[in-house]
């Protein structure tokens, strides 16, 4: 499944209603995947949309420029409700997980925020090493190292 | 007969594949104005159409209150309110109503208003959330028990405006928004002072300012979160989060300018997360520890003194740190640091309005040990002197409610540390504790820190050209931080073995340690390197 979008070389981009159009459902499974929570994964993409918003026009690659947002605001909201989770226990709520229910997920869901984004982009959004090191803010050899890592711990899981 | 068991990158694309299949609700965007969300659970709010203006939290050790008070930017004004959990109400704009909500089996029902008018407050206290009118009537709205009764409240005016709902009823000692910026209007002695703010930045998502007020043995807090309204991106927008736990009186009105949380101890063992804030009104600053269950005493330093050595300015420095100087003298322009061992860095880092300044001091040396803080005016006269004592710096002072001593030390040479005790008359001994691997992130300035439950280290120490986790090389990478020349920020994972504890070294380029210490993680923390856009 290939999530990004490109944008190609001599085609007028499109404006902002469509590029949301086009790019919202698959932003919020982006989203969902990374939160590994159906509601969170709709407030990110909303959240990400927003942010897109304001600087769409001096944008090249809107598409790119989602992604980063997407994994950027996926990465806060872990760090919300963790913080929320201690601060403020009685506020903080379950959410609606994702499907689950066999090793693979629930190890997935357990991978550090960085190997599962990894995980997620290359095997759910299809992108390149540096596309993602892109995403992520990192260079390309840091994407590959947490990508074996995240294998080789999930592989240690299903062997089991 | 056998089957193949598919590879983990097939079985990852087809778990993927299931997970992300889910229906996606199709929300054209023109019913979302992005300018207008402000947090996620607004977010949430906003698409649903409910306008969204403010979110209201009160917490307290056993309660937990939501409420998100909503506004609209359509030719329709609307009221909704949402609670924190996502339940929509319909409310009529331009007048508070409160609903009570019950649990049942199937959800939150509720009923039809039970009254109106104007929440110009909120107490939170021994299990229950309290709105404080306009008309000086406290009503009870939430208690927490077996029955779980909720009630929420709106704040929408006729318009559908939050602020221009707000600012006629802003009086001295309340906060206000002025030309959609954070502003708060102070009252000291009957002499109202306008302040106003910004990247009063605590969590990431929000602007904020706080605010305090205090009685003699109680204080309350409210946090405001404040930000453009008037169409700017949306992390500016405004949200507002009113906490307090006592009962206070509103006339006598503190303004903090830093906020940490941090962990409080108390005498009989326990802790809890709380807030400390430090701050003042125009010539009284002080320093406050909110309490969640303990008392809590505004804490004053003669004016010209230094008020704090805030963790929240804390630089990680491999022999001694010096926070932030809060001088409140509004003579003091300038603050000379001398010490032994090289030469220090000084540099103003906010003028705020009213009679506030901080100065960041950084030793330019990382075998400078300060020893004297000299306050200097604007013709370089001395006008006050802080001594430091060798190693450790404390501060004492004294208020009507009791006393405080807060001690910043480097005991190890690398971690610095700072405890804050204080003492009030006829209450428990509180002290706080915090360190320089508490520091928030900050992707400008990058810190070494360790954040519980959230992003954490990054490493600024320039002398660090490599950092090991249980020894193994974690990789740096040069932060654009404006501030932070020669900074690193570690983007490595020191957790992949999924351990929970470990110990991180910093080597320079000679290969000496800088810093060796012990860090923690969770299960769902991961290392934070913020990049500069988006």
């Amino acid at each position: 499944m290939q999530i990004v979008t490109t944008e190609p070389a001599g085609e007028p981009l499109p404006d902002f209603d469509d590029f949301y159009r086009a790019e919202w459902p698959r932003a919020v499974r982006l989203g969902r995947l990374l939160t590994q929570d159906a509601a969170a994964g709709e407030d990110v993409a909303q959240e990400a949309f927003s942010r897109v918003y304001p600087r769409f026009d001096d944008l090249d690659a809107p598409g790119a420029y989602l992604h980063t947002t997407i994994v950027n605001t996926a990465r806060r909201w872990h760090r919300r409700r963790e913080g929320e989770r201690q601060r403020l226990p009685l506020l903080t709520t379950a959410g609606v997980t994702l499907p689950q229910g066999d090793d693979l997920s629930d190890a997935v869901a357990a991978l550090p925020y960085k190997q599962r984004v990894v995980v997620v982009l290359r095997y759910y959004a299809d992108l390149s090493e540096a596309e993602i090191a892109d995403a992520l803010g990192c260079r390309p050899g840091t994407v590959k190292s947490l990508a074996s890592r995240a294998l080789a711990q999930l592989e240690k899981v299903i062997e089991r | 007969m056998s089957t193949e068991t598919p590879d983990i990158e097939t079985q990852l694309r087809t778990l993927f594949d299931v997970q992300a299949s889910g229906p996606v609700e199709d929300i054209a965007f023109d019913d979302v104005n992005v300018a207008d969300v402000v947090s996620l659970d607004a977010a949430r709010a906003k698409r649903r159409r409910w306008p969204v203006a403010v979110t209201a939290i009160a917490t307290a050790a056993a309660v937990v209150a939501g409420v998100v008070v909503v506004r609209s930017n359509e030719s329709e004004p609307q009221g909704v309110v949402a609670t924190s959990w996502g339940y929509p109400i319909e409310a009529e704009p331009g007048v508070l109503q409160q609903y009570e909500l019950a649990a049942t089996p199937d959800g939150y029902t509720y009923n039809e208003p039970v009254t109106s008018g104007i929440c110009t407050s909120w107490t939170v206290a021994e299990g229950a959330v309290a709105c404080s009118q306009i008309s000086g009537q406290t009503t009870v709205m939430y208690t927490r028990g077996d029955d779980t009764a909720i009630s929420v409240t709106t704040l929408v005016d006729a318009d559908g405006r939050f602020d221009e709902l707000l600012a006629p009823l802003l009086e001295e000692g309340t906060p206000t928004l002025v030309n959609g910026k954070a502003a708060v209007i102070v009252t000291d002695e009957g002499a109202p002072e306008l302040l106003s703010f910004s990247n009063m930045d605590i969590q990431g998502d929000f602007k904020q300012l706080t605010l305090m007020w205090s009685e003699s043995e109680s204080v309350a807090i409210s946090v405001l979160y404040v930000g453009a309204a008037d169409g700017a991106p949306s992390e500016d927008q405004f949200v507002a989060l009113a906490e307090s736990v006592r009962p206070f009186d509103p006339t006598d009105v503190r303004l903090a300018l830093e906020l940490r949380q941090t962990t409080v101890s108390l005498d009989d063992g326990s802790s809890f997360i709380d807030i400390i804030g430090v701050g003042g009104s125009s010539d009284e600053p002080c320093i406050m520890v909110s309490t969640m269950g303990a008392p809590c005493t505004p804490l004053t330093a003669a004016a010209g003194e230094p008020y704090a050595l805030l963790a929240d300015e804390y630089r990680f420095l491999p022999s001694y740190g010096i926070a932030a100087v809060g001088a409140v003298d509004p003579s003091i322009a300038s603050v000379r640091v001398e010490g032994v061992g090289g030469e220090p860095v000084t540099t103003e880092t906010a003028a705020l309005p009213g009679q506030h300044r901080r100065f960041f001091v950084a030793p330019a040396s990382e075998t400078f040990l300060p020893q004297l803080l000299v306050f200097l005016d604007a013709d370089s006269n001395e006008v006050a002197r802080y001594t430091f004592p060798e190693n450790t710096a404390t501060a004492t002072g004294t208020s009507p409610q009791g006393s405080w001593a807060l001690t910043v030390d480097a005991p190890d040479g690398v971690e610095s540390r700072a405890v804050l005790e204080t003492n009030p008359i006829g209450g428990t001994t509180a002290t706080a504790e915090w360190s320089s691997i508490d520091n928030p992130i900050d992707d400008t300035e990058p810190l070494f820190l360790l954040e519980a439950g959230g992003p954490i280290l990054g490493v600024t120490i320039d002398r660090v050209t490599r950092v090991e986790y249980e020894g193994r090389s974690l990789e740096l990478e040069h932060s654009t931080g404006a501030a932070a020349t020669n900074a690193f920020v570690v983007t490595d994972d020191p957790d992949e073995d999924g351990g929970s504890s470990g110990r991180l070294t910093g080597y320079d380029a000679a290969g000496a340690v800088v810093f060796d210490v012990e860090v923690r993680f969770d299960s769902d923390q991961f290392l934070e390197y913020e990049p500069a856009t988006p």
